[in-house]
């Protein structure tokens, strides 16, 4: 079976299962590599970390369509885990949908969410955000359903409409979307476990993603409490976003202070660890097995 | 149109001409026409994509993009340009896997040394290099339908009997078919009467004998040519239309 294929089986497998699905949100195809080997179940290629890690910008409707399908079939190629796709808005109106389904489907997403907020975007977690009338999500939710070419390729409505009309909202346009077609269900930005709770019941039979940002309007939970809260999918969205940021800020300001990484060089892998970790023995081996010596041995005799 | 193996399909039809491509309405006009194969052809796309006449100019990232634009819109089987690997084996090995995963059903790899380059006698590799590339892509692949043919571009330096020899190491070493470039009629001719190891196609531009025991044949530009030629007419009625405007 072509990678491709099997990854949107593993996700749906996983997804399905009934235990939760631990997802790093990860910058970059590095991260991800990271991830994967530290025991991340998938990966999420989302707007806020590639937005950073891109532009060194807010997640603002500034990234585009183009740098993020990049970025994520960056980290797709780099992984062997499922790699699920945030596709914003879906850049546009229903054309736009259908061009960027056929894209995240093409570089072997396991899948992608579209939400309901007017473009430009901002993060779920931040303030002053607008929603398109239920509508909109409605008719491209039906629209990403028709454009994509396999089943598995999962389609995820998500929600901004607790922070600006409340959860009752949230959740009543959310069983519109579910309507509409979306396989799993996304409520951004609930404010308490009790609200977790009460999306739960709301979508009892239906894969729900939580998403534990730092310093958010969702209380940090453990992975353990959300399963048993009943959500499908755990995310973190900012944790290694975050990280990068404080160690390479804290290198600088240790290199600025000493004239040397010295001080640092414990928080640091190594130069042979790293080689190891991104496969430099085996690229110099697979070098090698392609030399002239080796052809003509092999073939020209 | 649905190919799975575009050699056995030729088998049927050895006249058919694959058409090349470069830039967006091209490939969709000749999408629409049910072609079994377009040619996403490095030259063509350097013109296009960068204003460059040498497919050498065009760096893999930028050809594989292209590449995955047009899959989307593809109705047949996508030729992808290899070029010449796009540095040594290792080199070819992650060209070649990109290349797939960007949707290109038949990787075209040619003999030339790195950077390839448009030119009517160009500089080719060794045959140990050239072998090691092919082994490189083929290891690279994860779809076993994907094909490798080996463009052969080096008649001018290693005459026929040199072009048999390496077409009798490269069946060896796993390749799917051989296109003969830069060849005269004479030379075709001469190799369809020798019992090579495999299918032999041939490039193809207007005034070319599409003589028989040529398996198919592989567009060097034809519709950019004509393009080209329009464009020419068309810029010159505009810069005409200027003048006579200055002129009164």
């Amino acid at each position: 079976m072509l990678k491709n294929e099997r990854m949107r089986r593993q996700f749906k497998d996983e997804v399905m299962s009934g235990h939760i699905v631990r997802m790093m949100v990860t910058p970059d195809a590095l991260a991800a590599k990271i991830a994967a080997s530290e025991g991340a179940q998938a990966v999420f290629s989302a707007g806020y970390a590639t937005s950073a890690s891109a532009l060194a910008m807010p997640d603002r409707g500034i990234t585009d369509f183009g740098i993020s399908l990049e970025r994520c079939r960056q980290i797709i190629n780099a992984v062997d885990i499922p790699v699920f796709a945030d596709a914003d808005t879906g850049y546009g109106d229903l054309d736009n949908i259908k061009r960027t389904v056929e894209n995240y489907e093409a570089i072997g997403a396991a899948g992608m969410f579209i939400e309901d907020q007017v473009w430009p975007k901002r993060c779920g977690h931040m303030d002053g955000k607008k929603v398109e009338p239920v509508e909109v999500l409605e008719a491209k939710i039906k629209a990403a359903k028709a454009a994509r070419k396999h089943d598995n390729f999962l389609i995820m409505s998500r929600t901004d409409a607790r922070a600006v009309y409340g959860l009752d909202n949230a959740i009543a346009r959310s069983k519109r979307y579910q309507a509409a077609g979306a396989d799993l269900i996304f409520i951004e930005a609930p404010q308490s476990v009790a609200e977790l709770k009460k999306i739960h019941e709301a979508f009892p039979k239906t894969p729900l993603m939580a998403n534990m940002i730092e310093d958010g309007k969702t209380p940090l939970t453990r992975t353990e409490d959300l399963e048993r809260l009943g959500f499908n999918i755990v995310v973190h969205p900012t944790a290694m976003t975050y990280a990068q940021a404080f160690a390479e800020k804290t290198l600088i300001e240790t290199l600025r202070r000493d004239g040397t990484t010295k001080a640092y060089k414990n928080h640091m892998i190594t130069f042979p660890k790293f080689n190891e970790f991104v496969g430099l023995d085996k690229v110099n081996a697979r070098d090698a097995s392609y030399s002239p010596e080796k052809m003509r041995a092999e073939y020209m005799s | 149109m649905t190919i799975n193996n575009l050699l056995t399909y030729l088998d049927h039809r050895p006249e058919t001409i694959m058409p090349a491509s470069g830039d967006g309405r091209t490939f969709s006009a000749l999408s629409k026409e049910n072609f079994p194969a377009i040619l996403i052809d490095g030259t063509l796309t350097s013109q296009n994509l960068i204003a460059e006449d040498s497919q050498g100019m065009l760096t893999l990232s930028e050809y594989a993009k292209f590449l995955r634009d047009m899959r989307l819109k593809k109705t047949g089987l996508l030729i992808a340009d290899l070029q010449s690997g796009f540095g040594n084996p290792l080199n070819t090995y992650y060209a070649a896997k990109e290349l797939e995963r960007s949707g290109g059903d038949i990787l075209l790899l040619n003999d030339q040394t790195y950077p390839a380059h448009t030119t009517t006698e160009p500089m080719t590799t060794t045959p140990e290099e050239l072998i090691g590339k092919l082994r490189a892509a083929k290891d690279s692949l994860e779809n076993p339908a994907t094909q490798i043919w080996i463009k052969l571009e080096g008649l001018h330096s290693y005459g026929i009997e040199g072009l048999i020899k390496r077409i009798q190491y490269l069946a060896k070493a796993g390749a799917d078919a051989i296109v003969i470039d830069h060849y005269d009629n004479q030379q075709l001719l001469q190799l369809t009467q020798v019992g090579l190891p495999l299918p032999l196609l041939a490039t193809w531009e207007p005034g070319i004998d599409q003589i028989d025991g040529i398996t198919g044949w592989l567009d060097k530009g034809y519709l950019s040519t004509v393009i080209q030629r329009a464009q020419s007419q068309a810029i010159n009625f505009i810069k005409q239309g200027g003048l006579a405007y200055a002129e009164k």
